[in-house]
């Protein structure tokens, strides 16, 4: 029976590979995983990104002019980790009473089905406020056309947030 | 024999997990929706589309000096929460019977106890006479008078109404504007 260095066994290599071989195999698995470590808080971040959605905002005038502003309902969700600072001892003393109640609305909000839950209709203006798949989406339909769209369970960590 | 047994108790297992798959489904499907509408004369439209429940969280916020010291003015009369349900409680007991009858120029104004609900009807008696059909569960009124002396209990009068069946609460109709209230359970809202 042929014996093989003991370097030849511990590489992991089948018998009969040559060393190069080896190595090379080595070389590659080190490139996928430098890259892997490299790409990971991307790929994490664009699936974050993903699940946790956008706030977009859309805004037509009466010339034709469009804007378009996405923003990763993750950055409101930061920008909400900081507003207890931010909003004053005062005002977070006075929502306190109502604080079960603000939840339990924004609860219903992101548990209930599709719906317009608000139209309002005057002088030509139609406002609404409807909840649309995971979404809550506020239009404004008159001279201007501007819809705001925000994934619902941001109401709930809005107002979990501040009160 | 014991292949047909297993075959059956296969066939509940399984029908029990769908059924538990979709209870919960089918169960915010049968919610009680409460629904506002107001049109004006001028083509102005308010339509809100609420669950009872959101409603009902929001009225938990009425702040508590509203349903307290409560007092109403009826033709003149004050009557204080004491006599509100002493009134109450000597209609609820009277068998049905329509208890006031408003007549002007414009309408004659009906107010009935029918079966479980008041009743506040209209006749219009001219063109710009207002046409009015309140229908108001009795367990409502019981319960926004259930609360401590003097005050007002809205959350359990929402309570009462997400209980009742559903159907029209409230019709008025004038020459400036229409207000319907009513109750129905989920659908398709859009």
């Amino acid at each position: 029976m042929p014996s093989f260095p003991s370097s030849d066994r511990n590489d992991g290599a089948p018998r009969g590979v040559p060393r190069a071989r080896a190595r090379r195999s080595r070389a590659l698995i080190w490139v996928v995983a430098a890259l892997a470590c490299l790409l990971l808080p991307f790929v994490t971040l664009a699936a974050t990104v993903a699940v946790t959605g956008f706030v977009t905002v859309e805004i037509e005038d009466a010339a034709g002019g469009e804007i378009f502003l996405p923003m990763p309902a993750l950055v409101a969700d930061l920008g909400l980790a900081l507003a207890p600072r931010l909003l004053p001892a005062e005002a977070r003393r006075e929502l306190a009473p109502f604080r079960q109640a603000l939840r339990s609305i924004a609860d219903d909000i992101d548990d209930c089905p599709d719906a317009t839950l608000l139209e309002v209709i005057d002088r030509g203006e139609r406002v609404t406020f409807a909840k649309e798949g995971r979404s809550l989406v506020l239009r404004v339909e008159g001279d201007e056309q501007v819809t705001v769209a925000m994934p619902s369970r941001l109401v709930s960590s809005m107002v979990r947030g501040l009160v | 024999m014991l292949r047909g047994t297993r075959f059956r108790t296969a066939r509940l297992v399984l029908a029990l997990l769908l059924a538990a798959a979709f209870l919960p489904a089918a169960a915010s499907a049968a919610e009680p929706w409460i629904h506002i509408k107001v049109e004006g004369q001028q083509q102005e439209k308010i339509n809100i589309n609420l669950p009872l429940s959101m409603a009902e969280a929001a009225v938990a916020m009425i702040p508590a000096e509203v349903g307290q010291d409560v007092e109403l003015d009826l033709d003149g009369q004050t009557y204080d929460w004491y006599k509100l349900t002493t009134l109450w409680e000597s209609v609820r007991d009277a068998p049905e019977a329509t208890f006031v009858t408003v007549e002007n120029a414009d309408e004659m104004i009906f107010v009935r106890k029918e079966g479980e609900y008041m009743l506040v009807q209209s006749e219009p008696q001219s063109a710009t006479g207002a046409e009015i059909d309140v229908k108001f569960p009795l367990s409502v009124i019981d319960a926004l008078l259930s609360g401590p002396e003097g005050t007002l209990d809205f959350t359990a009068a929402f309570d009462a109404l997400a209980s009742t069946a559903p159907g029209q609460l409230v019709s008025l109709r004038d020459e400036n504007s229409t207000v319907k209230i009513w109750i129905d359970y989920f659908e398709d809202q859009n």
